[in-house]
């Protein structure tokens, strides 16, 4: 290694003064503790003190978005469960057996033009 | 953080308190944690500048420790198999984090400046800059930043904390000679960054 790179080194070496303040660790290992004992009674411990919180933001926005997509199939759904006709509620309906001739169509009439 | 050799932790003693832990003896875990804390959260905090991400990490990866615990066989030793969780849940970390800003200067541990040992090995490192202290902590800092995370984790382990190149392979899963090729193109690059304070 030449004398440049062991400079270097030397200098890197500096970082291992940077340490957290006094008792730091003390505090380290109560927390653990803590959230171990709080992981056995509720299941959690594994939830990541780094993503655990987006990971849940992700979740329930997934769950709205999701929620959200199946109300609009139940609403829009045309044969669901609510539309099902119920036979003895079903209106009378009243079929005419002639057919209804439109009156918006005008008679048949020969056009006649006059002449000069 | 510790700076000693990572073959001074002595594997019968670890393998005593897993056993122990393994049996659901919680105090032999808490053992381990006092043991491994310190050491852990120097490579994971070197590895992102950052102490909140460090210390959250740093439970992270004795909780999963600890709940893995039972599927350690003891191939390795407890040190390079919690080693080997940290630097890939850190990795994995820094992979998410990449757009965010990855520290800043507030970050910045001002007390080191008073640490005679720093002090000391400053001078010895370079005299005629000895009176700036915070100048050399930042270019520190930056020139670590732009090593990839890679470069970062072996120089992390072999020159801040002292671990022989055979337990970095292990820990990393690479071989002893990537270790050493990365090792080297880091001290390359560091030393364009640090170039002012080498001269």
């Amino acid at each position: 290694m030449n004398e440049p790179e062991t400079q270097v080194q030397k200098l890197i070496r500096l970082k291992r003064f940077e340490e957290p303040r006094d008792g730091y660790f003390e505090d380290f290992l109560e927390e653990f503790r803590s959230r171990r004992d709080e992981g056995e009674t509720s299941k959690g411990f594994l939830n990541s003190r780094v993503s655990g919180g987006r990971d849940n933001g992700k979740w329930f926005v997934g769950a709205g978005v999701a929620y959200a997509a199946l109300l609009v199939v139940v609403l829009m759904w045309p044969n669901g469960p609510e539309a099902k006709p119920d036979a003895s509620r079903q209106p009378i309906i009243f079929e005419p057996k002639q057919p209804v001739r439109n009156p918006v169509t005008p008679p048949k009439v020969p056009i006649s033009i006059p002449g000069p | 953080m510790s700076s000693e050799p990572a073959n001074e932790s002595p594997a019968d003693a670890d393998g005593v308190l897993v056993a122990r832990a393994q049996n659901g003896d919680t105090s032999a875990f808490d053992q381990l944690v006092v043991n491994y804390s310190p050491r852990l959260y120097g490579m994971i905090y070197h590895m992102t500048s950052n102490k909140e991400d460090a210390n959250d990490l740093t439970q992270d990866v004795f909780a999963k420790a600890y709940q893995s615990l039972s599927r350690f066989r003891g191939r390795s030793s407890f040190y390079t198999w919690i080693y080997a969780i940290g630097t890939n849940m850190t990795l994995n970390f820094l992979k998410k984090r990449k757009r965010r800003a990855a520290w800043s200067l507030d970050n910045l541990d001002s007390g080191i400046q008073n640490d005679e040992a720093m002090v000391d090995l400053a001078h010895a490192a370079n005299p005629r800059h000895q009176s700036d202290l915070n100048e050399l902590q930042k270019k520190l800092n930056e020139a670590m930043q732009s090593l990839s995370n890679d470069h970062r984790a072996v120089v992390t382990m072999f020159d801040i904390q002292g671990i022989p190149h055979a337990e970095i392979s292990k820990i990393l899963k690479v071989s002893e000679g990537t270790v050493r090729s990365r090792l080297f193109y880091a001290h390359r690059q560091l030393q364009g960054h640090l170039e002012e304070f080498i001269k």
